[in-house]
């Protein structure tokens, strides 16, 4: 088993700020051993085991348009209850997301075939209008 | 926000071939305000070059910085690579076609009048610049002397502030940065217009934190009418200015410090 998947999320900013939404400008890839579905796709979902660990990079297709992730919040994954309330507002997390490394080890309590879906925010630039964010990227334990 | 990081030089033209100096008649600007860049669109600019590094002192991110120079008074630099020979060919076939029909004017009557009618023609056109060469000869380039209209310029005519003058070029970046191996400047080719083919660019050790002067090598171009003759002569200058490099320590995005589980609700 290897030890740890990268998640690589590309994003063409340039579209992204246009629209204001990631939805058509994210593609996302792992290189995880387990046929992970959606590659490519702001629908990824990555195959993964307990003990892995999982870490997210960000690249800007436009290269001269910095983008950055601004935060990674995993949603409830109880389906009855808190599964499609909206996360919190999404807001900062710090003034340089440049020294974050978005890395983590997937826990032994994770709940095999259920999809963890996370809320991806992406920071463009700055401002009111530089906070983006998709919710249809998930990890499931193989 | 790690991007790469772009400083614009403009320069006054006219004033600086003036005062012999660049100082107060050029404008440095880049696009780190918010990133903490001081004295923006001044001669004074401080680049701030936030770098950051591993827990064992190495160099996490690349640094690019690229330069930019145009002065204030040209065409609009957006324009298309070939304007100005495409609009000189345009005048000189303007002017072809002026002095073949200079006989079907109807005020044109006697000998003198057609002698007249093409010195004007002549003047009209405007004049083609040369370039003086490192022997100090002259070389023709095709290319009239414009306004910034496009039209021909007219020394003692047109407005000097109207000349659209030579875009100014850097040569060399030297100093203090270099010299202490902050900075790895090299000149590459480019298909960018507003970079006339070739520009400035450096990546940084941000290791080495501090603030570094550094030197800009730039020739402008001026101007001079000589027999009859309108060239451009080079016109060697330098500025200084400087980088504020700091560098700060990677961290975990979800713990703020080291690596955990993932934080599942």
């Amino acid at each position: 088993m290897q030890n740890q998947i990268n998640i690589i999320v590309f994003v063409d900013t340039i579209g992204a700020l246009s629209s204001q939404s990631l939805d058509k400008f994210t593609y996302a890839v792992d290189n995880s051993e387990f046929n992970s579905t959606g590659q490519g796709t702001a629908s990824l979902s990555t195959i993964c085991q307990p003990g892995q660990v999982i870490q997210w990079i960000i690249c800007a297709i436009d290269l001269q348009t910095p983008a950055a992730i601004n935060n990674i919040r995993f949603l409830p994954v109880n389906p009855e209850s808190e599964l499609f309330e909206e996360p919190d507002e999404q807001q900062y997390v710090n003034e340089n997301p440049d020294l974050d490394v978005w890395k983590g080890i997937v826990p032994a309590t994770m709940i095999p075939g259920v999809p963890y879906r996370y809320v991806f925010e992406v920071v463009i630039g700055e401002g009111k209008n530089s906070l983006l964010s998709i919710q249809t990227l998930s990890l499931i334990r193989n | 926000m790690s991007q790469e990081i772009s400083i614009l030089l403009l320069v006054d033209i006219d004033a600086a071939i003036d005062d012999n100096s660049l100082e107060s008649n050029v404008y440095m600007i880049d696009n780190l305000r918010t990133e903490g860049s001081i004295n923006e669109c001044s001669g004074n600019l401080v680049t701030a070059v936030n770098g950051t590094h591993w827990q064992d002192g190495t160099q996490a991110g690349e640094i690019i910085i690229n330069w930019l120079i145009s002065t204030i008074s040209c065409l609009p630099p957006a324009l298309p690579r070939n304007y100005h020979s495409h609009r000189s060919k345009m005048i000189e076939n303007n002017t072809l076609h002026n002095i073949h029909h200079l006989h079907s004017k109807q005020d044109i009557e006697t000998v003198e009048d057609i002698k007249s009618r093409y010195q004007s023609i002549m003047e009209e056109k405007g004049h083609s610049a040369h370039v003086i060469d490192a022997r100090g000869e002259a070389t023709n380039t095709g290319l009239v002397v414009m306004d910034v209209y496009g039209d021909p310029y007219h020394p003692g005519e047109s407005k000097q502030s109207d000349l659209s003058h030579q875009q100014p070029v850097i040569t060399n970046i030297t100093g203090e940065a270099v010299d202490l191996g902050v900075i790895f400047p090299v000149q590459l080719g480019t298909p960018v217009v507003l970079k006339d083919g070739w520009y400035w660019c450096a990546t940084a050790d941000s290791g080495k934190t501090g603030t570094y002067k550094y030197t800009i090598h730039i020739t402008l171009f001026k101007l001079k009418y000589a027999n009859g003759i309108a060239s451009w002569e080079p016109v060697k200058m330098t500025w200084d200015s400087q980088l504020k490099v700091t560098s700060e320590p990677k961290r975990n995005g979800f713990t703020k410090g080291a690596m955990s589980f993932l934080p599942f609700k």
